[in-house]
Order: structure tokens, then sequence, then C-alpha cells
């Protein structure tokens, strides 16, 4: 989703107040930094691993092949995984909210 | 057979039986017959105290028993109601106008025995009434009777007296009430008598400017990594509110 401007900006805050729009702003700049490191290659290489390793642990699994280590292996990345999921689902239901009062 | 031989015979006879009863039960000495006698004595003297005794503690159980079941009866009694009975049930209804004089009868004592009961009722009522004038002042008694026979006069149950003390309780609640309750709300707006609409007289209404809320580091940021100036997100927040929401902040 596209970044907020000065017309959701004012919109909003004219419809839910000034203290609302900075607390938003606020919301919405500790999640930013997070969000652009997915979007450096370092970050969609990591999120790449991450991504390949659930895939193959998976695998194991399905075909009943995985030791403990790979169960562990599994569960943290999909932990991990679900953390990112979770900030960047926040990340865009602020944006939404800012755009659509 | 001449009559002295026959004499003779039973004689003989005679002789040999007590001869014969000598032989088979020997002599008791006197000693002994009187030491006989008097165990004989004592045994029935013994069997018959025994008796005696039995005797008495029978009666005793038996006056008990009695005694008990008396009290029993007694408390069944006084507590078992006696059975209303319809003091015109023997009368044997031939025609139509006995018929009539039948349920007008019965209808009377109805109408007298309600009447009484009413009368009881009332008597009850106001003597219990009567008796709150010791607790009272004469004004306030006074005042508390209108209370109670504008408002709160009203027949609950049979019982007169708790009506008449729950009825009262209501009274003197209500008169109290009503006479401390001459208090200013402070809850109530006092100060401005003016009507509606005369603003040009009222108190001026006074505007407050309330600043802008700052923004944090992470909105600083966020804003700078957008392409946005802060003083142009300020001015865009600063904006017009609807009335609403113009005095939150």
């Amino acid at each position: 989703m596209a970044e907020i401007n000065l017309d959701d900006i004012e919109r909003f805050s004219k419809k839910h107040g000034p203290k609302k729009s900075s607390r938003l702003l606020s919301a919405l700049g500790k999640d930013k930094q997070f969000i652009n490191a997915w979007e450096t290659p370092a970050g969609k290489e990591i999120l790449g691993h991450l991504l390949l390793l659930v895939d193959i642990k998976l695998d194991l699994i399905i075909a009943e092949k995985a030791d403990e280590k790979d169960r562990a292996e599994y569960r943290v990345c999909l932990e991990l995984l679900r953390n990112f999921q979770d900030r960047i689902n926040s990340h865009a239901k602020n944006l939404k909210t800012f755009k659509e009062g | 057979m001449p009559k002295e031989i026959e004499k003779k015979a039973e004689e003989i006879i005679e002789e040999g039986k007590e001869k014969k009863e000598e032989i088979k039960e020997p002599e008791e000495t006197p000693e002994a017959k009187a030491a006989r006698e008097a165990q004989e004595k004592l045994d029935e003297h013994r069997e018959r105290s025994d008796l005696g005794r039995k005797v008495k503690e029978l009666n005793e159980k038996v006056d008990s028993e009695l005694m008990s079941i008396s009290g029993k009866i007694d408390q069944l009694l006084e507590t078992r109601k006696a059975p209303e009975t319809d003091e015109f049930e023997d009368e044997r209804i031939l025609n139509k106008k006995e018929l009539d004089e039948y349920f007008n009868k019965k209808l009377q004592a109805e109408q007298s025995a309600r009447q009484k009961a009413d009368a009881d009722y009332n008597t009850g009522y106001f003597k219990t009434i009567g008796q709150f004038k010791n607790t009272e002042e004469e004004a306030d008694y006074d005042a508390i009777c209108k209370e109670l026979e504008d408002n709160h006069n009203i027949r609950r149950s049979n019982n007169a007296q708790a009506d008449a003390r729950m009825n009262w309780l209501e009274a003197s609640n209500a008169y109290y009430k009503k006479k401390s309750g001459t208090k200013d709300n402070p809850l109530k707006g006092k100060g401005n008598d003016l009507p509606l609409g005369a603003g040009s007289e009222g108190a001026p209404v006074i505007e407050k400017e309330t600043p802008l809320p700052k923004l944090d580091s992470f909105a600083e940021e966020y804003i700078k990594a957008t392409g946005m100036s802060e003083e142009s997100v300020k001015k865009a927040m600063a904006a017009d509110l609807p009335l609403s929401l113009g005095k939150r902040y």
C-alpha cells in the first residue's frame, strides 16, 4: 500500500483530531524501519532463506522423515515468520486507517 | 349275711387300708411338719410379693403411657382447628322457596362474618396507628396521619397490625422526606438565569487555543521518510475540527 500524504493527514485530523493523527504517525514511524528492512536486498535474502528452510522442513515432516531437530527448526522459523507477518499487517492496517479514516 | 359279719369285714378292710397308707407314707414328725409349713408360707409370701411388684410396675407403666397419650391428645386438640361446620348443612331443601331461603341465609351469614372481620380489622388498624402517637410529636403525628390517609392507606393483608405498621412507616418516610427535602441540588445550574439565546448579556465564551500535540521521533522519522516537511504536517493536523471535537484537546 502506498504511503500517506498531506491530504490524508488533513482529512484524518479533521475527522479524529490531531492527537490521534500524531499517535498514528508515531506507530507508522515505529514500523517503517522494519518494513524498509525487508525491502533491502539483505532483507529479501533473509526472508527467502527463511521461507526455503520452512519449505524443506515441512516436506520432511510430511514425509515422516523429520527428526526432533528438524521439527524444532521448523517451529522456530514458523514463529519468526508469524512475528514478521504480524508487524507487516499492523503497518498495513495503520496505513489503511489513515487513508480511509 | 348277718350284720356282725359285715361289720367285721368292713373293719378288716379299713384296717387294711390304713395299714397300706401307713406303709406308703411314713409318719411325719410335728417339727418337720411345722418347718415344711413355715417354708411353704415363706415361698407363698415371696411369690405374692413378686407378683405385687410386677403388678405395681405394670400399673405405673400403664399410667405413664396413658398420661403421655392424653397429653398428645390435648396437644392435638389444641392445634387442630375445629372443622368449619355448615350450620345449614342438615337442613333438607324440598322446594324452590326453601332453596332461596337457604341461599339468602347463607349470604347473610357470609356478609355478617365479613363485616365482623372488617370491623375487627379496622379496630386493630386504628389501635395500632394510635400507638404511634407516643413516639411522634403531635404536629408530626397529625401530618403523618394526613399523609397516611391521602397516599398510604392500603390494605395489604388481613393482619391489621402488620398493615398499620407498614403503612405508617411509608407515610412517615414520605413525610420526613418532604420535610427535609428542601435542599438545593448542587448539580443544578444556578448562576445564569438568563434565557437561552441571550448571548450578548451572558458570560463571554473564551476560546482556548490548544497547542498541537508534539510529534515524537518515530513520527518525525516517518514524515521525513515519506518526503513531507514537519511544518506542512502540523498545518494539515491543525485543520478545522468538527464542533464535537473542538474542545477535546
